[in-house]
């Protein structure tokens, strides 16, 4: 993270309270409930990440898309727009902004291949109606660079980002952690722009409940012998069950060594100037992330949630009943 | 539906302004002076061409605004405001009439020792600010610095700007930046993991350009240029600069020995000529930062820096005589050509006609806002002959 993180438009302009509602959430959460929203949200999010994916753009332009596509959404609504070029923008935009460019239509071409397939067909259980795959992606060259605009008029032209990664690797190499935890630490960073926080919170703040999930949840005593175990979030969720924020390390078999990682890691965090609070709630929102994309399936989920939210309030389907928070 | 609540505020914004006159074009963007009606400040519109534009937004343009809404400071060009209108781009900036070239190339302005301390103190400040916000800006020069009516001065034109706070974006810039007078040798042998420094370089040259009253190291040519800077500066040896043959584009260059800066800059003070030497440093890792060279002992000697009210400026009223007496000539000339032409009858004559009778009504209106009442009617009554033919 810059030194000048204080001053930046993105702490200005750009940092949300965390306990306020945004007016572009609150206007999809009265057709569809919170984990809806953000089974929403993680698909788009895997859309901007499969695009990044196929043309090879770095981890950073991801982030950075994804902040873009948070930022402009925190004022519109899935419900009023089709997000898939504002995802297809974002993206466009970042590389960008991150000096990597690339033509307009490639990201255009890409998109449209990503979205050829309807989303029930993947599954091979509805492989009806090629004329309509192109439907989910008719958008040109053009339309993009217009919507671009608009994007940044959302975003009221502020566009440099700060993200957590550079704070993160540094942090690993000063501890002395291995190689693992950086690696899984990443990932639950990378997972972090999916939700709010990068809203919310400074990056330094999600540097730390990354690192700090990560230790608390994978010992790096632990890991070592196992040689780093599949990173799966699912088994993350599951492993801490009740309560995950009791401090590192809580209930952890020492590794032999008079002071573990962990007990280092610990102590670490102990004298941190950074409120842990902010820390914990930033943790607590990841785990509650986790957990309802433990239950996401992307093909089924995604055009049920859409039926929802794109038929009009008055006449909603029954099946909304259950899962409709009001 | 979401897209009426911007347009109404666009709409909002862009009657905020009314565009005087056009003032310039760049490769994507036109100026216009404009006033802020409700103020009656003067500002300047860029317009950035964004329908013409098939991939979307120029990259340039994109930095620019970027950068400029990332910066506040006295030092830096302020972006006022940013509106879309019509598919084009607006940027809102404050009018500026003239920039340092000017003020160097102006031989009947003499320059104390004060004056430049102060122009330089007020560049290094706002070269600060970037790298504190850890912006590079790359293209400073003369040019770039723009001159305030009350003596301040402001960095601007981040078309080449770009942040480098990202580890990992080590190696991966690109070295075809700054322009080739003012560009560090570390640019020149090919360089794409550079820092700061690289803009302390281009205050360097510019230190010694407001010295010297003529560009320090003009170059011909991307090969010339290092010949140049060599000459000037002794030709550095790997000690000098660790690193430096490892530079993908090094090659080795004629030897030519170190000479005292004091040879060529006579008249300046010891300080001055320690600060210039630690900004025009060859090792990237030794040139002094924004910082060092704001706390060097030069800016706390004497003579202390003018204040910018009581800096030399250009003559508005002269500058303006000036110009006027470049578009006659280009008018008469023009005539002149006219004239010759009208003989023949052809089609292609014909064309060529109606394009000079263009040239002439732009040229005119131009004129015409330049210029009293006396001359405007002069030049109205030759283009109504030109019309009659």
């Amino acid at each position: 993270m810059a030194a000048s993180y204080w001053s930046s438009s993105q702490r200005l302009r750009w940092l949300m309270p965390a306990n306020v509602a945004l007016p572009g959430h609150e206007r999809d959460l009265t057709r569809v409930s919170w984990a809806d929203r953000t089974k929403l949200t993680l698909h788009y999010t895997n859309v901007i990440q499969s695009v990044a994916k196929r043309m090879m753009l770095r981890q950073r332009v991801v982030a950075s898309a994804m902040t873009y596509f948070q930022r402009f959404y925190a004022n519109n609504a899935y419900c009023e727009t089709d997000p898939y070029p504002i995802a297809c923008a974002c993206l466009y935009l970042a590389a960008k902004v991150e000096e990597t460019p690339h033509h307009l239509r490639t990201f255009v071409n890409e998109m449209r291949e990503l979205l050829r397939h309807p989303l029930s067909a993947r599954d091979g259980t509805d492989g009806k109606s090629t004329t309509a795959n192109a439907a989910r992606f008719p958008y040109t060259s053009a339309d993009i660079a217009e919507l671009e605009i608009y994007l940044l008029e959302e975003m009221d032209f502020y566009m440099i980002l700060q993200h957590p990664y550079d704070l993160l690797t540094r942090l690993c190499a000063e501890l002395q952690l291995p190689q693992s935890v950086l690696q899984t630490a990443w990932f639950v960073t990378n997972d972090s722009f999916r939700t709010d926080a990068c809203l919310r919170y400074p990056p330094h703040v999600i540097a730390l409940a990354a690192l700090y999930l990560t230790c608390a949840l994978q010992p790096p005593e632990a890991q070592a012998p196992a040689s780093s175990a599949g990173t799966s979030m699912g088994t993350v969720t599951e492993a801490t069950g009740g309560n995950p924020i009791l401090g590192p390390g809580s209930a952890l078999p020492n590794a032999g060594a008079p002071v573990t990682i962990t007990e280092r890691v610990k102590d670490w965090f102990a004298g941190l100037s950074t409120p842990l609070t902010e820390i914990a709630e930033v943790a607590q929102r990841l785990l509650a992330f986790y957990h309802v994309w433990d239950s996401f399936h992307e093909t089924e989920d995604v055009s049920a949630i859409l039926a929802r939210l794109r038929t009009p309030e008055a006449n909603a389907p029954p099946t909304a009943g259950p899962s409709t928070s009001t | 539906m979401d897209v009426e609540t911007p347009d109404t505020a666009n709409r909002r914004t862009e009657s905020r302004y009314r565009k005087d006159r056009r003032v310039g074009e760049g490769t994507y963007a036109v100026v216009y002076e404009a006033t802020e009606t409700a103020t009656g400040r003067r500002v300047a519109i860029k317009k950035i061409k964004v329908r013409q534009q098939k991939d979307g937004l120029d990259v340039s343009a994109l930095r620019e605004i970027k950068a400029l809404q990332e910066l506040r400071h006295p030092n830096v060009l302020e972006l006022m405001d940013v509106y879309a209108h019509k598919g084009n781009l607006n940027l809102v900036l404050e009018y500026l009439d003239s920039d340092l070239e000017q003020i160097v190339k102006d031989r009947s302005l003499v320059f104390t020792a004060a004056d430049i301390k102060s122009w330089m103190l007020m560049t290094l400040r706002g070269v600060e600010h970037c790298h504190r916000n850890w912006i590079l800006h790359r293209d400073l020069k003369p040019n770039n610095l723009l001159l305030a009516a009350n003596g301040q001065l402001k960095l601007a034109d981040f078309g080449l700007a770009r942040e480098h706070a990202d580890l990992n974006c080590a190696g991966r810039m690109t070295s075809q930046v700054v322009t080739l007078w003012y560009r560090a040798p570390e640019l020149l042998f090919g360089a794409r993991d550079y820092g700061p420094t690289v803009d302390i370089w281009s205050v360097g040259c510019i230190f010694a350009e407001l010295m010297l009253r003529t560009p320090y190291l003009p170059g011909d040519g991307e090969m010339q240029q290092l010949d140049v800077i060599f000459r000037a500066l002794g030709t550095p040896t790997e000690e000098d600069w660790p690193g430096m043959t490892k530079l993908p584009q090094y090659v080795q260059y004629r030897a030519y020995p170190k000479q005292p800066l004091r040879m060529l800059f006579k008249a300046a003070g010891q300080d001055a000529l320690d600060l210039l030497a630690g900004m025009l440093r060859f090792d990237p890792a030794k040139r002094f930062t924004a910082r060092e060279a704001l706390q060097h002992p030069y800016f706390q000697n004497s003579p202390r820096p003018t204040p910018h009210e009581r800096l030399p400026r250009i003559d508005a009223a002269k500058a303006r005589d000036e110009e006027i007496a470049g578009v006659k000539r280009k008018l008469d000339a023009l005539l002149g050509e006219d004239a010759m032409q009208l003989g023949g009858e052809s089609t292609a004559c014909q064309c060529l006609c109606s394009y000079h009778l263009l040239t002439f009504a732009y040229t005119a209106t131009r004129l015409a806002s330049l210029e009293d009442g006396a001359t405007t009617k002069r030049v109205a009554r030759r283009l109504s002959f030109s019309m009659g033919v």
